[in-house]
């Protein structure tokens, strides 16, 4: 086994650009954080801050006109010697059968909506055998075994018979746990979640995050959460990475993040959350302004304009990079060291 | 499942009464009755019917009857497969018709194969490789397939044919299987002069569903199922055919019940350019002469035969669509 | 982006060619130099004249005259040009008299041949094979093909409306029953059936009569999927809030009807009836065609190409297919203005 102190995945300023007609979207510009094996690393951020393109362009499933076009993903694989090797995955071909044999593989994803996000016209089972056949070489009956446990793992009654079931026949609930019963398939070292629990209600919800707890135990799995939660984030999370517009602003340990956050952003987001031991009838503290639209991404700290800490003539001239504050804690902003 | 059955089975024998209704219409439109212009045409060939016939197909027709009982009796009669005398052949229609009712079948299914066959691999191209040189092609094409009539074109070819080939491009058997008995000969014969007269009635149906693909397709392309599919390792070829053209082809499968009427209806004006045996130029022949009980019955027969084609599509659309089949059961 | 542009222009063009051919409808007479029935044997089937248009380094169009005889074996007509004879044509030329509009008497036509001899010919298109004069004639067959498709879409779309308009406003068992027939018209392969009808006409009908009959036939065909559009969004329109409020503030159904959906609606029926337009001029020219819908003298699209349907007189005689040119010009321009009107009215959809 590969030291424990190395990240299974390390992301290096991912750059992830959409080029449309109208122009340019650096939907990721720049985004840093690492995964470790075991642990559990919340990505958060407002919507459209590029989150679920991160996700995408990790596997290299970004749709066109997306294109990773910098930075490196490393991942490390344990090799058939026990030898660790590792892989740069924006450097593979995104049709080829490397980037292949790791989606589903290696890294898998789950979705928010598990209503659409499984085939509306196949059994649950249809896709998980031919998953669980992909992935590990097995024939048809041993993988149909195998699926129908993987739905007992994640909480499904009866799965010898829901395995024959069409998704639009499941609730919601078991729906998201057959959605993660079929990433599961392959075995993955790393799952990436995308929301998974936004479309469902409160209690739904928890036994979501209890399942991901569990196999994370039972699997070692690393997972990547993405969420714009920050209750699911102090709840489930090791690390925390904050992006705003494409670019990681801020990553720490989940604690630093919650009780020490350094970064404008991050301080305004957690303002943002209802606390049960604030005064009734105050009002709840609200990010000024809005996202930029994408077109026209202002110069300078993409932040500036809404930032409560703005300061002319440094932050609307220069970006700020990524620069430790801490052992464990990073922030790109100018307040922690000019430019 | 049932209630989508019993919904078809009920809507397919509402179909097929309106038919008969219309049918009965046209056999009874024109001034006079069918006794009359029967005797009219049989003398006028210097033949005579006693007046002892007269009143036998009097009775039989129910001539004398209110006109719901003539349609009763007219129906009893389709049902037990006598459809009346041809005044103009004087034989009976289903003699007249005989192997025209089902040769116009062949026609009609293998137009609609092919265009299902164009239409799809075609589709899926324009959906996956949007505004590529093929998908432009592919939609100039389809303008044109909209915008020609399938008998124009089918005499734009037959003139092509003549002018460039020196060969009578219609028909659907050469000259010495006419009239000659089935056999294998006849069969391969037979398949040898389908493509023409099958492309070019298939023409503005694929012109049709191609766009409904395409567009079908590119709704789908961007569901999370398929981004889903490929994230977990399949190659793009199989995530594309396994999953968005496969949800994409149950609303393209539904357009078969439309497609099946227009076919049959466009082929009675090409099979009368292009001199196929079908029913095509008889019903003609038998509108101009206005010999009603055969043209009532080629419409009868096409409207029933149409009607159960449509049905047999809705049962295969069953058959891919699980959220028809489970339909109630959840 | 570029594609919706694209078709933006194609929908331009397709406006301008619909304009340009009902101005051929109301200018028909004018435009057309002979009688649309005036026939001559001795002119059968003669082939296009080309017009010369510069003699001698000025402008001044002329056609060569030309003899014809009979060939004795295949007894068909054959003409020699004649180089010598050179008939001269004028602009704006007196012609055979006729009411501009149907009001102003006058007999100016666009083009006419100078003087009055009666060997002295014009035939643009060449001529059919009663010798009738093909150019005028197609003239006169877009005015009654235009005209009856306008106004079999008029009755199709009033049907469409009226009973769309109910399904979608009232629902329930009203819906139900008018849902049902629009399947089972839908499921019927309606050539042979209006055929049927078509050929139940009574033959003494004067021309009127059948060609009101026709308009009719054919407007049968095409009132179901005005419906289904009209009902389509009736049915969306029901659950806006502006219908709600105005039910609230207690205004009469004909009212909210009137002054609150059909305004909201207008630009979808505008262009669904674009769509169904060339429907119903390819079904007129097809029963004409067939010798089933107007017959002669009326002179439509589709008696034109009737005479085109033998192989053996159309690879003699070619330009018998001209006709084809407009009706497909014709149907490819109202599918994008249509497509063009119903991007604009549902920039969203589809």
């Amino acid at each position: 086994m590969a030291a424990a102190d190395q990240p299974i995945l390390d992301v290096r300023d991912l750059r992830t650009y959409f080029f449309r007609e109208e122009g340019t979207v650096k939907a990721v510009d720049g985004a840093s954080f690492e995964v470790f094996a075991g642990r559990t690393v919340g990505i958060v951020g407002e919507s459209g801050c590029g989150k679920t393109v991160t996700a995408k362009s990790i596997l290299r499933i970004v749709e066109r006109p997306g294109r990773v076009v910098g930075g490196q993903i490393y991942l490390r694989r344990a090799a058939h010697n026990g030898q660790a090797s590792t892989v740069d995955l924006a450097t593979l071909d995104p049709d080829g059968a490397e980037i292949r044999r790791i989606r589903g593989g290696d890294i898998a994803l789950v979705f928010q909506e598990p209503m659409s996000s499984i085939s509306p016209v196949h059994t649950i089972g249809n896709q998980m055998v031919e998953t669980v056949q992909l992935h590990t070489g097995l024939g048809a009956s041993a993988a149909r075994e195998q699926a129908i446990e993987m739905l007992r793992l994640v909480g499904i009654p009866k799965p010898e018979r829901r395995i024959d079931e069409y998704a639009f026949q499941l609730s919601g609930g078991l729906r998201q746990r057959a959605m993660i019963a079929l990433a599961l398939g392959g075995h993955p070292r790393i799952l990436i979640a995308d929301e998974p629990t936004t479309a469902l209600d409160v209690t739904t919800q928890a036994q979501i995050l209890d399942l991901l707890r569990h196999l994370q135990a039972q699997e070692q799995m690393a997972i990547v959460l993405i969420t714009h939660n920050l209750g699911v984030v102090a709840e489930m999370c090791d690390e925390v990475v904050v992006m705003y517009l494409g670019r990681v602003v801020e990553r720490g340990p989940v604690d630093a993040i919650f009780h020490a956050p350094k970064h404008p952003y991050t301080r305004m987001l957690l303002r943002s959350i209802p606390s049960i031991h604030a005064q009734v009838r105050t009002k709840l503290p609200t990010i000024a302004g809005s996202i930029p639209h994408p077109f026209n991404r202002p110069r300078g700290c993409p932040f500036h304009p809404r930032c409560p800490d703005f300061m002319p003539g440094v932050c609307d001239q220069n970006e700020p990079e990524l620069r430790a504050v801490s052992e464990s804690q990073a922030v790109s902003c100018f307040l922690y060291g000019a430019p | 499942m049932l209630a989508y059955l019993s919904r078809r089975v009920v809507l397919a024998l509402l179909t097929v009464g309106a038919i008969s209704v219309l049918s009965f219409v046209i056999i009874r439109l024109p001034p006079g009755d069918y006794i009359s212009s029967y005797i009219a045409s049989v003398s006028m060939s210097g033949g005579f019917v006693s007046e002892q016939e007269v009143q036998v197909l009097r009775r039989e027709y129910g001539l004398d009857k209110p006109v719901y009982v003539q349609y009763l009796r007219w129906m009893g009669m389709v049902v037990q497969g006598r459809f009346g005398v041809s005044l103009e052949y004087r034989r009976p229609v289903s003699e007249v018709i005989g192997d025209r009712l089902w040769l116009t079948m062949v026609v009609a299914i293998a137009a609609v194969v092919l265009t299902w066959a164009l239409a799809l691999p075609i589709g899926i191209y324009s959906a996956v490789r949007q505004y590529s040189l093929g998908d432009y092609i592919a939609t100039f094409v389809g303008f044109i397939g909209l915008a020609v009539p399938s008998f124009m074109l089918a005499l734009v070819l037959m003139y092509l044919g003549f002018k460039y080939f020196n060969a009578n491009i219609g028909g659907l058997f050469s000259g010495e299987f006419d009239l000659a008995p089935w056999s294998l000969a006849k069969v391969w014969d037979l398949a040898k002069h389908l493509p023409l007269p099958t492309l070019i009635l298939a023409l503005a149906g694929t012109a049709q569903l191609i766009r409904i693909m395409r567009a079908n397709l590119l709704d789908e392309l961007s569901k999370p199922y398929v981004v889903t599919a490929r994230a977990r390792g399949l190659s793009e070829r199989r995530v594309i055919l396994k999953y968005p053209v496969r949800v994409a082809l149950n609303p393209f499968a539904s357009t078969i019940g439309y497609l099946l009427p227009y076919v049959v209806s466009g082929s009675i004006i090409v099979s009368l350019v292009l001199g196929l045996p079908t029913v095509g130029p008889l019903l003609l022949r038998a509108l101009v002469a206005q010999d009603m009980f055969l043209a009532g019955t080629i419409v009868l027969l096409l409207g029933v035969l149409t009607v159960v084609g449509t049905f047999l599509s809705d049962l295969m659309l069953l058959w891919i669509d699980p959220r028809i089949r489970l339909e109630g059961t959840r | 982006m570029r594609w919706r542009f694209r078709r933006h222009k194609l929908a331009i063009v397709g406006s301008i060619v619909v304009i340009f051919f009902y101005t051929v409808v109301l200018f028909a007479d004018f435009l057309a130099y002979a009688p649309p029935t005036e026939s001559e044997a001795q002119r059968s089937l003669l082939a296009p004249q080309g017009i010369h248009w510069v003699d001698h380094g000025r402008i001044d169009p002329y056609v060569y005259g030309f003899t014809g005889r009979r060939d004795p074996l295949t007894l068909k007509r054959v003409y020699t040009l004649d180089p010598t004879k050179k008939i001269s044509l004028r602009i704006f030329a007196h012609g055979f008299p006729y009411r501009l509009f149907g009001l102003i008497p006058t007999d100016r036509h666009l083009i006419g041949v100078v003087g009055a001899r009666t060997e002295d010919t014009l035939f643009v298109l060449g001529t059919d094979e009663q010798g009738r004069d093909l150019w005028s004639r197609l003239m006169y067959a877009t005015r009654t093909s235009l005209i009856i498709g306008l106004a079999g879409v008029t009755i199709a779309l009033f049907l469409g409306v009226l009973l769309g308009g109910i399904s979608g406003f009232y629902g329930g068992g009203v819906d139900t029953a008018i849902q049902r027939v629009i399947e089972i018209l839908r499921s019927i392969p309606t050539i042979p059936l209006w055929l049927g009808l078509a050929a139940a006409l009574p033959n003494d009908w004067t021309i009127g009569q059948v060609y009101f009959a026709i308009t009719l036939i054919i407007s049968l065909i095409g009132w179901t999927e005005l419906a289904r559009v009209v009902r389509g969004r009736f049915l969306s329109l029901r659950e806006e809030e502006f219908v709600m409020a105005a039910e609230l503030a207690g205004s009469s159904q004909v009212r909210i009807i009137l002054s609150h959906m059909v305004p909201s609606f207008l630009s979808h029926i505008i262009a669904a009836t674009t769509l169904a337009l060339p429907a119903m001029i390819v079904s007129e020219t097809s029963l004409s065609f067939l010798g089933l819908g107007l017959r002669p003298p009326a002179v439509s699209w589709g008696v034109l190409l009737q005479q085109a349907q033998n192989v053996q007189a159309l690879a003699i005689s070619p330009w018998l297919l001209i006709p084809a040119i407009p009706v497909i010009t014709v149907i490819l321009a109202f599918n994008f203005t249509g497509d063009g009107l119903r991007d604009a009215a549902d920039p969203y959809g589809h």
